[in-house]
């Protein structure tokens, strides 16, 4: 794998992909005057760099010290007009890049007044993009061809959004809004990183942009939100541990991360921080994504974001009927629907299965939510 | 300040002058970037606040009004104290610099008694910055002046042996400087404070 | 004058005294008030706290060397990347030059006995030790693992051991304001008859400008880690957005030390560079009051530019074009120096010996620094590189490529006068050679992956970044052999190297008029001033090894 990452960045390396030797390919409408500007300081940079190195190597020459050369010469020991020539042109040279590194900078930061408002929260270590029709997702889809206003805010410490294609960066502040704006004129995919270092997950504190014709962007959006509810609230639920970022911190695989590993969950038995045990079940997983910092398990940090607001109640259920699926210690329901009787017996029961679990407060052992696995039927 | 300079040359036996003053006014200066930049901060956070002090919390204590009267007389006791070493009054000296040292244990006292009343007057209530930075200022002022009392204490006592004359009074000009600057400390703050309402 | 030259190398056998075996036992170390131990023992420190960053720092290149985890987890590799920042930033670069030159030289080339408040100075290394245990202490307690730039709200929030580590920079804080105060009296008050300003070494200038730094803006970082320290114990705060608080405002606090700070580094750098250039083109400095002038201007430009580090913040865009504007202005007497040194080395007698190859690495390395500084001065395109390894890259070219190496060049520079022995100079010339080529292969290609958008502080990278993280890693591993060889020579010389004449190089500044290594009082009597940058008086003697007064040219002739 390795060693595949490597071929692919020294081929990155040798033929640029679809940017230059130093940037990027340009994904955003402002993106060729932030090269142009990054090529001109640098060629300026060069000029002066290779002038300072070609002089002292050709001092280090012509003056190094060698017989008939012990002294050096006798010279003046300053050169007021040299020394002003020598202040005044760098000078000069930087006021320039100044105003146009300025002006390049009033049109990168100043949306334009009709621009599409995407709203984003960033929270460790996922992001959220919450769409005008209240759509939310972990993905930044955007219009091509349209002004973007991303307005910003973050649930914890700071992040910075930053897209490298765009040349976009801002940082994300909680207790304040923050905004940046794009337009991307062509349909294609972008990396979007955490800037800002947000702790133990920052370096997958990742995204994507993904840029699509206007009319099928208006598509992706109707159909979001409908997608899941067409599909098995078990895999429904798999979604929704992607979608919110739950896997950055909590695994699958019965590795600690920074939560609590997710399989198994469901009906174990877990010791928390103040020295109560209890059972994991349906309000216990509610509770700990809208109130994380409520009841935290022995031997985790309290830094679980909290997701009120931002996760709807039919998707906590999906979420559940998920942690059912995965787990040994809930009894599972296929066992139940062998026997005609019971099969008889919750049929009617079977329709909103997890929302009734969550209400009812049954033990999960019971049969009370065992109609979650006909849910999809 | 340490007071021990040497000799720039061998040949020449006595401390240089005015090192150590020199030496204590940029120490100064150190400080003085240390309270503008915790002013700075109360401003700052003063303008973010919609209302000062917010609802329901209480106001500046009376106390600090006493307590820069107190604060005010040390400063013209050491004062004075420097001026009877000058003119070697012994016995005036001695009196200036204990009732300097008692003003200053004063005023951290009366400091104390309007702690406890904004602390009392928080007590109940959510934390609110407008409190906190009431605490912090006035408590780094108050760390300096405790700090102060230190060589204060030690001054006095060698004015009271007899130790400053004259010739010889460069600690208790060190010391005034220093709370000089602190009275001047604590009146741009209380000023400010008192101003942010 | 000469005799005395000429008798001190003849008898140089046992019979000497110096600063070292004048008195001896540990104790007579641990209680010195002379400059020159002092300096020592902060040598020895701060090449101590050096080793343990730079073992941070091969293990922070270690795990990057490939994609996903290689040697630790995300959680490690974030406490070694700010324990490797923290401790070169507050522990070595930042004392660096001043604590242990300026304390060794500065005395010595006023041709004074010592700083102007001895005590001062012993309680300043004191609180130096003190405030590295207190930092270090957070290794023990588990490590700290938000950066060494303690940014709220993840300082106050995380579970990490950040009090400790925050209280050893406060108190590494103190020990920096009394080194400034006591070089900012000595300066003023410790000059002898007839040494104006303008007769001042260069290198003088430089501490001169970097204490007024040390002593105006460490207070504002104090105050900035009382108040992280503060809201981290008691939960309440100022930079508590819930409690009508702003994260930001810590930044703007933190940076108004930490930006000057970064001058704290590089101006003493520039004062050795500046001595080296001179005395190895046996050249007079060129143009000596632009030199100057320019260490002050940078000292007081560098108050007004910290508001650069937060371009992507929210900040007011005409907060960030103001800040932008002063930027650019620092960058002109740094420009001003660079061409001074090229004008001192133009028809110069150039000895590329190790401490001039060094210095020339400095232009070098700081000619890449500073020009890659105006792609981050340019607001458009700073918005693109901030954060990423463009700017890792930046920094580590200033104050690692510069300030350090400038530190070793003064290392080797002094090492004579302060060891009395001459370390061997070829392996000297293939230890600094080394470090030049380890160095930008660690930190060339660092530009490229950060201009390409690959962020910083990240314990995991896609796979288009890997090429350029191997490169950078096998650099590093090169430029930490370098520094391994460096100690080599300088162990060695002190077992093996021949005794050091008493001006091996020829410089005309009085610390080379007094014996090798100086005796406690430095002079018996003081030399007489004269123009710190004219050699014409000395002349290279091959039966000293060394420079000696010219025949008729005595030490105390005024041309």
């Amino acid at each position: 794998m390795h060693g595949e990452s490597l071929q692919h960045s020294l081929a990155v390396l040798l033929f640029q992909g679809d940017g230059s030797f130093w940037m990027p390919p340009k994904g955003s409408t402002t993106a060729a005057e932030v090269d142009w500007l990054f090529y001109f300081i640098f060629w300026v940079s060069m000029f002066f760099f290779t002038l300072i190195v070609t002089l002292m190597v050709v001092f280090l020459v012509r003056y190094r010290r060698r017989p008939g050369r012990e002294e050096a010469d006798e010279l003046p020991h300053h050169n007021l007009a040299l020394e002003l020539v020598w202040s005044i042109i760098p000078l000069g040279l930087v006021v320039v890049i100044f105003w146009v590194g300025f002006q390049a900078y009033l049109n990168m930061s100043t949306a334009p007044p009709n621009a599409y408002e995407i709203r984003v929260t960033g929270m460790k270590w996922q992001w959220l993009f919450t769409y005008p029709n209240g759509w939310a997702d972990s993905e930044l889809h955007a219009p091509k061809g349209v002004p973007i206003k991303l307005t910003m805010t973050s649930e914890d410490v700071i992040h910075s959004l930053y897209i490298p294609d765009f040349r976009l960066k801002k940082d994300v502040v909680p207790g304040r809004y923050t905004s940046a704006w794009f337009q991307a004129d062509e349909v294609g995919e972008h990396n979007l990183f955490c800037a800002e270092y947000c702790g133990k997950e920052h370096s997958s504190m990742l995204s994507r942009v993904i840029i699509q014709e206007p009319e099928d962007y208006l598509a992706w959006l109707e159909n979001a939100a409908a997608f899941y509810d067409e599909l098995p609230p078990v895999e429904a639920g798999a979604e929704m541990l992607k979608k919110y970022g739950c896997v950055q911190c909590h695994h699958v695989d019965s590795t600690a991360s920074t939560g609590p590993p997710l399989n198994d969950l469901f009906g174990r038995e877990e010791q928390l921080a103040g020295s109560q045990t209890i059972t994991v079940d349906e309000n216990y997983v509610r509770q700990s994504i809208l109130e994380p910092d409520a009841e935290i398990v022995r031997g985790y940090q309290n830094v679980m974001p909290t997701f009120q607001g931002k996760i709807k109640d039919k998707e906590i259920d999906w979420i559940i009927a998920y942690l059912k699926d995965i787990s040994s210690h809930y009894e599972q329901p296929e066992l139940l629907l062998g026997t005609p009787e019971a099969e008889a017996g919750e049929a009617a029961e079977a329709t909103e299965p997890a929302v009734e679990a969550g209400v009812d407060e049954v033990p999960p052992e019971t049969s009370a939510d065992g109609g979650e696995g006909v849910g999809d039927e | 300040m340490d007071e021990s300079t040497v000799s720039r040359r061998g040949d020449v036996k006595e401390p240089i002058k005015g090192a150590s003053v020199f030496g204590l006014w940029v120490f100064i200066a150190a400080l003085s970037m240390l309270f503008a930049a915790s002013l700075a901060g109360y401003v700052v956070i003063r303008l973010r606040a919609p209302e000062w002090p917010p609802p329901g919390a209480a106001p500046i204590p009376f106390g600090l009004y006493f307590s820069t009267l107190i604060l005010i007389g040390s400063s013209l006791t050491l004062h004075g104290a420097l001026d009877s070493a000058r003119k070697n009054r012994q016995a005036l000296l001695r009196w200036m610099l204990g009732g300097t040292l008692a003003l200053g244990i004063a005023f951290l006292i009366s400091q104390a008694i309007a702690w406890s009343t904004m602390l009392g007057a928080q007590a109940g209530h959510e934390p609110n910055l407008y409190s906190f930075t009431f605490f912090v200022l006035t408590m780094l002022h108050g760390a300096h002046v405790l700090g102060g009392l230190i060589p204060l204490a030690i001054t006095t006592y060698k004015g009271s042996r007899g130790m400053y004359n004259a010739d010889w009074h460069l600690p208790l000009r060190l010391m005034s400087m220093y709370w000089h600057f602190l009275l001047v400390v604590w009146l741009v703050m209380f000023l400010v404070m008192v101003a942010a309402v | 004058m000469s005799e005395h030259h000429e008798a001190a190398m003849s008898t140089t056998e046992t019979t000497t005294k110096n600063y070292l075996n004048n008195k001896l036992g540990i104790m007579s170390w641990l209680f010195t008030l002379d400059h020159k131990r002092i300096a020592v023992m902060y040598m020895i420190a701060i090449l101590v706290a050096f080793l343990l960053g730079g073992i941070f720092a091969i293990l922070v290149r270690t795990e990057l060397v490939a994609p996903g985890q290689t040697i630790t987890d995300a959680d490690t590799y974030n406490r070694w990347f700010t324990l490797h920042g923290a401790i070169m930033t507050f522990m070595v670069i930042i004392p660096g030059i001043p604590a242990v030159f300026g304390n060794f030289i500065l005395p010595i080339m006023l041709g004074a006995k010592d700083v102007a408040f001895p005590k001062l100075n012993l309680a300043s290394f004191y609180l130096y030790v003190g405030g590295a245990l207190f930092a270090l202490l957070s290794i023990g307690l588990g490590g700290v693992d938000t950066g060494w730039t303690f940014y709220t709200p993840y300082s106050t929030s995380t579970s990490s051991a950040v009090i400790p580590i925050v209280l050893g920079a406060f108190i590494l804080g103190f020990s920096s304001i009394f080194t400034g105060v006591n070089f900012v009296a000595t300066i003023h008050y410790l000059r002898p008859p007839g040494m104006t300003w303008f007769k001042m070494p260069l290198f003088l200038w430089a501490l001169y400008a970097t204490s007024i730094i040390q002593v105006l803006a460490t207070p504002v970082l104090g105050i900035t880690l009382l108040l992280l320290i503060i809201e981290r114990a008691a939960g309440v705060g100022i930079f508590d957005p819930g409690l009508g608080g702003d994260p930001v405002l810590f930044q703007h606090f933190f940076w108004f030390y930490s930006h000057p700070a970064v001058y704290i580094m590089i101006l003493p750098a520039m004062g050795v560079v500046s001595e080296i250039v001179s005395t190895f083109s046996r050249k007079h400095i060129f143009g000596y009051k632009f030199i100057a002038f320019s260490s002050i201007a940078i000292a007081v430009l560098g108050f007004l530019v910290w508001g650069h580090h937060m371009f992507t913040s929210g900040q007011s865009n005409l907060g960030n074009m103001i800040f932008s504007a002063l930027t650019f202005t620092v960058s002109i007497p740094s420009a001003i120096k660079v061409f001074n040194w090229l004008a001192t080395m133009y028809r110069g007698s150039i000895s590329l010996k190790t401490p001039m190859l060094f210095t020339q690495s400095f232009i070098f390395l700081f000619g890449i620094g500073g020009l890659t500084g105006l792609f981050l001065a340019t607001l458009a395109t700073d918005i693109h590189l901030h954060d990423t390894y463009f700017v890792v890259a930046h920094f580590h070219y200033v104050m690692m490529g510069s300030a350090m190496i400038a530190f070793f060049a003064a290392l080797f520079y002094w090492w004579p006068k302060i060891s009395g022995r001459m370390y061997n100079e070829t392996w000297g010339i293939i230890a600094a050679i080394m470090n030049f080529i380890g160095f930008n292969a660690t930190f060339l290609v660092q530009f490229i992956m950060g201009s390409k958008g690959m962020p910083r502080r990240y314990f995991d990278y896609l796979p288009e970044f890997h090429i350029y993280h191997l490169i950078s890693t096998l650099g590093s591993y090169l430029l930490a052999v370098s520094f391994v060889v460096m100690a080599v020579v300088l162990i060695h010389s002190l077992f093996r190297g021949r005794k050091a004449p008493d001006n091996p190089w020829g410089g005309a500044t009085f610390e080379w008029q007094c014996a090798s290594p100086p005796p406690t009082e430095n002079f018996a009597s003081p030399p007489p001033v004269r123009d710190p940058y004219d050699m014409t008086w000395l002349v290279y003697s091959k039966s000293v090894g060394g420079f000696i007064p010219r025949a008729g040219r005595e030490v105390g002739d005024t041309p």
